[in-house]
């Protein structure tokens, strides 16, 4: 072998491994301690199996945890791609090219914020007597408003934040996505009496089909790490009505019992889910 | 059909200028072509007159409506794009209808004029393709007939035949020629290539720097430049000019410079003594004659012989000016040797030296036009 082609490998071979290390060693950890019975009370534990999985599936927590999931993942990635592509399509109408780009920069100030402070600062925006966002509500009626702590609405202000996180983000992509068309298709559309809105309904949304469904997809594995923000603003409350699997997860293995194992199944599973999911909307995607 | 009228068009980006002061009227039926060097502001007129660009200043009006404001698709006209500009992710077909589509046409009607349209471009085999299935011409005739189906009041071409190649662009050249005989429709056609503008105009305005040179027909551009820009700028290859100095002789002018001496009657030009002024010659317009005549002839050796065909085109120096010209093949010189060349007076163009006007008397070429007059009997 010349050093032409031996190069590659000297690149590529230990950075693999180190990630390969990186990915696998915990991961394997994680489906071996799933088998156990290991608790944070105690050194000892025994292989036990299933059982963990089984005991799973008449878990009505986890059930609830698998459905609260689901429901974050519809209304996060929804409410985002509605947003994004909404304010991007109302940046590329309306503003000059300069404009645009000042409003890109402020735009990527949320999602540089790092999730525990934006929910930290969310928290107290929704605080029942001072914050900023139930202020107008005390204003009219002289009524606190809780909106994290009622079961209806806890969910959906939480996703608020992560709206506001990654919408304007997204925005600034659409914007970008809209800018790198070439612009004489829209031109001719406008000379072939197309109004506003259908010259993106007929000509822009075919053009950026493919990637705005990879941006939702790429929304969806985001949303699925909402560990940080439901921790900070709700804990899984109230009830158990914001409790995500992830949430679900730690509070097995960490706050309530310590059961590492039944905590790690959930892990295991949550992952297998997660994989065969995205590999199939994917491959739908794509066909 | 309709007319249009621009009076004092004015375009700036910022504080950028790019088109001063626009005037032009251009007639019902007309087939009219900006010419010009790239960014000289031809294609920002077009758009201008499209709606895709906003005017700055002055008034616009197509068919006798004032149109400064009018939406695009409110102006009754139709573009085609040098890049095609076809919408990628639909049928021909659906190209070709999208316009009347969005006119809520009956689609009884659609089918109607969509055959009648593709018939005369013979698209027919492609309707059910995508643009990206389609050669360049066949996706420039798809955007023809997509202008076409809205039957416009005006077309107008942004240099449509710049992406294909040479063979393409003569044969797709001729298909817009015969389709304006057929349609009639009044037309503006934007391009850098003398050829396209040459062929295909009743009129060429000639830009340079978002003013306009000169406006007229094919012969006069080539015939009767007016300004030096245009002499350089028309014709391939192009004019060659030489600076010279102007006496008075007793029974006419001289014109003389390093290495050259010209005797003229000047009649057809206003000639002061001791003017400085710019010849122009076109290289098919040099006689090859066997011997010197004094002020009649140049002489140099030739440094280059290139053939082109039924013709060799020579260069040579006069001074340090390089000049070049036309000699048929049959009786070529050899590079190196002595060449004299006979120049006409009426075949030379004098311009002035500051000013880069022309110096020909009663510029109105119908005025000056023997030269046409023979051409056309």
């Amino acid at each position: 072998m010349n050093s032409r082609q031996t190069l590659p490998y000297t690149f590529l071979v230990p950075t693999i491994l180190v990630l390969m290390v990186l990915a696998f060693v915990p991961l394997g950890y994680a489906i071996n301690i799933s088998f156990q019975d290991r608790t944070l009370i105690s050194p000892n534990s025994s292989y036990i199996g299933f059982e963990n999985y089984i005991d799973l599936f008449s878990d009505r927590r986890f059930k609830n945890a698998l459905w609260v999931s689901f429901k974050w993942e519809i209304i996060t990635v929804t409410s985002t791609m509605i947003a994004a592509v909404g304010l991007g399509v109302l940046m590329f109408e309306t503003l000059k090219p300069r404009t645009r780009n000042l409003m890109c920069l402020v735009f990527l100030i949320p999602v540089l914020l790092p999730r525990v402070s934006a929910a930290f600062v969310w928290s107290f925006a929704f605080h029942p007597l001072y914050g900023i966002v139930t202020y107008p509500y005390r204003a009219i009626t002289g009524k606190p408003l809780d909106l994290l702590t009622n079961p209806d609405t806890a969910l959906f202000a939480v996703a608020f934040v992560d709206l506001w996180q990654w919408g304007f983000f997204f925005a600034v992509i659409v914007l970008k996505l809209l800018e790198s068309l070439p612009p004489q298709p829209l031109e001719a559309a406008r000379l072939d009496y197309a109004k506003t809105w259908q010259i993106h309904a007929f000509i822009t949304w075919p053009m950026l089909k493919a990637p705005l469904v990879s941006l939702a997809l790429v929304k969806a594995i985001e949303s699925l790490r909402s560990f940080d923000l439901v921790y900070i603003m709700t804990r899984g409350g109230p009830g158990i009505t914001t409790e995500t699997l992830d949430m679900y997860a730690f509070s097995q293995g960490f706050i309530e019992a310590g059961k590492i194992s039944y905590a790690s199944s959930m892990a295991v599973i949550m992952m297998v889910l997660t994989v065969v999911i995205f590999t199939f909307i994917w491959k739908r995607v794509r066909t | 059909m309709a007319g249009i009228v621009c009076k004092h068009l004015n375009k700036k980006y910022g504080e950028v200028e790019v088109v001063p002061d626009f005037n032009l009227e251009v007639e019902d039926h007309e087939f009219v072509v900006f010419l010009g060097p790239s960014g000289c502001g031809k294609s920002t007129i077009l758009r201008m007159l499209a709606g895709l660009e906003d005017i700055t200043g002055g008034e616009l009006s197509i068919g006798g409506k004032i149109v400064n404001d009018a939406e695009p698709g409110d102006r009754g006209i139709a573009m085609v794009f040098q890049n095609y500009a076809l919408y990628p992710h639909m049928s021909i077909k659906d190209n070709i209808a999208f316009g009347l589509r969005r006119l809520k046409t009956s689609k009884k009607e659609i089918n109607e004029r969509v055959d009648a349209v593709t018939k005369m471009l013979g698209l027919e085999p492609y309707l059910d393709r995508k643009p990206t299935e389609l050669s360049g011409g066949q996706q420039q005739r798809v955007a023809i007939a997509r202008a076409m189906i809205k039957t416009p009041d005006v077309f107008l071409f942004d240099e449509p035949l710049s992406n294909l190649d040479a063979k393409l662009r003569a044969h797709m050249r001729y298909e817009i020629a015969r389709l304006h005989k057929e349609l009639k429709t009044t037309s503006v056609y934007v391009t850098h290539d003398q050829m396209e503008a040459m062929t295909l105009a009743d009129r060429i305005v000639l830009l340079n720097a978002g003013e306009i040179e000169q406006v007229g027909s094919p012969e006069e551009i080539y015939d009767y430049p007016e300004t030096l820009f245009v002499a350089g700028f028309i014709g391939t290859p192009s004019m060659s000019f030489l600076d010279l100095d102007v006496s008075k002789t007793s029974d006419g002018w001289t014109l003389s410079g390093t290495g050259i001496v010209l005797e003229i009657a000047g009649e057809q030009f206003a000639l002061n003594e001791n003017a400085k002024v710019v010849m122009g010659i076109r290289p098919s317009k040099f006689h090859l004659v066997d011997k010197p005549i004094h002020g009649k002839t140049v002489t140099s050796r030739a440094e280059f012989v290139e053939f082109h065909g039924d013709e060799v085109l020579v260069g040579f120096s006069i001074g340090e000016t390089q000049i070049t010209a036309f000699v048929k093949a049959g009786n070529r010189p050899q590079e190196g040797d002595t060449v004299h060349f006979a120049v006409e007076e009426n075949e030379i163009h004098l311009f002035d030296k500051k000013s880069e006007r022309t110096l020909r008397q009663g510029t109105s070429p119908s005025a000056a036009s023997p030269v046409l007059a023979e051409v056309g009997t």
